[in-house]
């Protein structure tokens, strides 16, 4: 089984539609999948898939409730009507309670690293192919946890001048420290011109262009000590709303980025088909 | 920068705090990936000042009353050592066989710690005062014999250990001082003689302190990085490209195992006098030791006692002291170059080895074993120092259990009669000076591996610094204040928690 990290220095990336669109083509391709919302602060899957997806099973707990509790890893996945995919959701409800917003927000004294590691365990008993987490955005204790357990860490970036510096301070502060992890980036966002109405500002249009070539000269040249493979740039996508696209849209521009990025992952081997 | 770290009511680590993070994580993961329990690791943070004044408070008296004692039975009995042995059994016997959580310091009211503090400083100034000078500091049958002149080799060594007590502690400026005031040895010819590990032994010693440490003028420095030089060109021609091994005469092969630890330890200190020394080649030296002594060291063994020219095993002998002098040393490789995870597995590895042989509940390690038994039966004897290595060991994996029972184990040996002193197998009498600082040197990380477990809030401090008891000439005295110190951690945490819980 490979662990997969969606990761980006600030929130509203994409991580979570590009993660969750992602898992369910794999899942499409007879890939068996299981993705976990590690965004403990603001999980946003519940969204993406709605009561009707999911198999109702009584008892089923939330992955904050196996990371402070005593639940069992196979109480928190949920399966659903997709083909090969289950799914673990964050509960943000339990945050509100004290005790356990301590226990999850500070250090953790390598207790929620050894839980999530459990949780790990339990999907390779499972035979799934692949364990797909969708990380809280920065560096933070939780997001370094999903970040140690992994094997690959998808950094998922868009084209502003200010994800340059946070890259910036995440290669150098984090990423570099990480061993035996493999490094992709994924531009998220890229405007076409044939998506909007209007004539665009050339001057917006050079900037634009002008960051994609800044972010990815960031993370080549910062990453001296580890290795950084660009490996897609996603179309931004008018009216995105949160849906899995790639089930019944598959002429959607999305549906088709996602594909073609699937079809990358696996067929260059960055992903074992 | 803080935009990064932490993200609306999680913490995010200091750039401190993250390094250290990420490396205890992986040691944990790599437990777990190898079927054992995981780490609990709590955040690197300092002991304050408070709970050093109120460690200085308990510890104090308790010394006070006990130097009196001994004082006392010492005037009314000439029998030192056994006198002190019956002392020494008595005030750590609660420590060690009464839970920790119940034991209890009284405190007298008429207690000054400026007095204190006035005669404890007496008594350790004496200690290393001329009469008792720590050259010769040879203990026989429990009294001072300095008549025996210190050699170069135990000299360098010496000023190795002391070097590798906290920076700016007593221990640590007495090696520096030995270094640079009192006997420049590296004035000596060291270069003239044709021993490769006398000379990489100088050579690691005379960089043990960094540039910024070095208190020498610029003339001097400049013989002095000469020196280093000249040393370095010696040694250089002797070291294989490919394997980093130290060239051996023939008739000298079973120096390869410890030529390795001396030529790792030179390396982490040499990276840091950029220059003096080629960097990259530096690395490059690096990496190829570990990946030799990856392929020397056996995955269920360790590393035999010594090889032979072609560098195969040609020993079945492993000593305990080669597995954790090489533990220790790759640390400090680690720590000085980006080798990658290989030089964990090695470290892991050495330590299974280590692990497997620490003989069930007596957690005494033998000195060496023989790789023909298939249980390798442990010698009868090991030496305090190798123990103190091995605490050491543990203590950098912050297995704060296994140290402590090692640690009791090895108290309960020095604190019994007329038995508390041997260290070596030819003279179980004879305790040498580097023995004695061996064993400090591993209660140091003990304390501070438990003020690193069990911290109690932020700012700075120097645990150790000034009160490290100094071994020079009276060792009960200085074994004495150690176990204090370390009866006063379970005091330290049951006050801690007292305070935490009145505080909620």
């Amino acid at each position: 089984m490979e662990t997969i990290a969606f990761h980006s220095y600030r929130g509203g990336v994409g991580k979570t539609l590009l993660s969750v669109n992602t898992a369910v083509k794999l899942a499409t391709l007879e890939k068996k999948v299981c993705l976990v919302d590690f965004d403990l602060r603001a999980p946003s899957l519940q969204s993406y898939l709605p009561s009707k997806y999911l198999i109702e099973e009584p008892g089923k707990k939330t992955l904050t409730e196996f990371l402070v509790g005593n639940v069992e890893p196979k109480d928190v996945v949920f399966s659903t009507n997709i083909p090969n995919f289950n799914c673990v959701f964050s509960g943000i409800e339990i945050l509100q309670q004290s005790k356990v917003r301590s226990k999850l927000t500070q250090h953790g004294e390598g207790r929620i690293l050894a839980k999530l590691f459990e949780f790990i365990r339990y999907c390779n008993s499972q035979n799934y192919e692949f364990l797909i987490i969708d990380c809280m955005p920065g560096v933070t204790f939780r997001s370094l946890d999903a970040l140690i357990v992994s094997d690959k860490i998808m950094i998922v970036t868009r084209p502003v001048r200010s994800e340059v510096e946070g890259l910036n301070l995440l290669v150098s502060e984090c990423y570099s420290k990480l061993e035996g992890v493999e490094f992709f980036a994924i531009m998220n966002q890229i405007e076409h011109r044939e998506d909007i109405a209007f004539e665009p500002n050339h001057m917006d249009v050079k900037v634009a262009e002008e960051n994609v070539q800044l972010i990815w000269d960031t993370l080549r040249n910062n990453s001296k000590s580890l290795t950084i493979r660009p490996i897609y740039s996603f179309r931004r996508i008018p009216f995105v709303t949160e849906r899995i696209y790639v089930l019944r849209e598959n002429d959607h521009s999305f549906s088709q980025d996602i594909e073609k990025f699937c079809n990358n992952l696996l067929e260059s081997g960055i992903l074992q088909k | 920068m803080s935009e990064v770290r932490g993200q609306k009511g999680f913490e995010g680590p200091s750039e401190q705090e993250l390094e250290h993070y990420i490396k205890q994580s992986r040691k944990s993961l790599l437990r777990m990936q190898n079927g054992k329990s995981p780490m609990i690791f709590r955040p690197r943070k300092n002991i304050t000042k408070i709970v050093i004044g109120i460690m200085f408070l308990l510890i104090i008296p308790t010394v006070v009353l006990s130097l009196a004692s001994l004082m006392s039975n010492y005037g009314s009995n000439n029998n030192f050592n056994n006198t002190s042995g019956i002392t020494t059994t008595q005030i750590t016997t609660t420590q060690i066989t009464e839970p920790i959580i119940e034991t209890t310091t009284p405190i007298p009211e008429d207690f000054d710690p400026e007095q204190v503090t006035k005669n404890l400083e007496t008594v350790i100034d004496e200690m290393i005062s001329p009469d008792h000078s720590i050259i010769t500091p040879v203990i026989i049958n429990g009294s001072i014999n300095t008549s025996r002149l210190i050699s170069d080799t135990e000299l360098l060594d010496l000023i190795w250990y002391c070097n590798q007590f906290q920076k700016d502690s007593k221990w640590w400026n007495i090696g520096r001082e030995l270094l640079f005031e009192k006997f420049l040895l590296w004035n000596n010819s060291y270069t003239d003689v044709d021993e490769y590990e006398l000379q990489i032994k100088a050579l690691r010693t005379f960089l043990a302190y960094t540039p910024e440490e070095i208190p020498l003028d610029t003339y001097n420095l400049e013989i002095f990085h000469n020196a280093c030089l000249s040393l370095w060109k010696r040694i250089l021609p002797k070291i294989d490209n490919l394997t980093s091994t130290l060239g051996v005469s023939p008739n000298d092969s079973t120096r390869l195992t410890s030529n390795q630890i001396l030529f790792i330890e030179f390396l982490s200190k040499a990276n840091e006098f950029p220059t003096l020394f080629n960097v990259s080649m530096l690395n490059d030296y690096a990496k190829n030791t570990v990946v030799t002594l990856d392929q020397l060291t056996d995955r269920t063994t360790g590393i035999p006692e010594f090889f032979d020219l072609n560098s195969s095993r040609s020993s079945s002998i492993f000593h305990s002291r080669e597995q954790g002098e090489l533990i220790l040393a790759l640390n400090c490789l680690e720590n000085a170059f980006s080798i990658g995870s290989s030089i964990e597995f090695l470290i892991d590895r050495l330590n299974k080895f280590i692990t497997n042989h620490l003989i069930n509940e007596d957690w005494t390690c033998s000195a060496y074993y023989n790789s023909s038994n298939p249980l390798h039966q442990p010698s009868d004897e090991i030496r305090a120092s190798d123990q103190g290595l091995i605490i050491r060991c543990k203590v950098l994996f912050e297995h704060l259990g296994p140290s402590k029972y090692i640690a009791d184990s090895l108290i309960e040996k020095l604190k019994a009669p007329n038995s508390g002193f041997y260290s070596s197998s030819t003279n179980l009498n004879s305790q040498h000076l580097l023995d004695q600082l061996q064993i400090l040197l591993a209660f140091q990380d003990l304390i501070l591996l438990e003020s690193m477990i069990y911290p109690p809030t932020g700012e700075t401090s120097e645990l150790t610094t000034g009160e490290e008891p100094a071994a020079g000439a009276t060792w009960e005295t200085s074994m004495l204040l150690i176990i204090l110190s370390i009866s006063c951690i379970p005091l330290k945490r049951k006050l801690w928690n007292r305070k935490r819980a009145n505080n909620e």
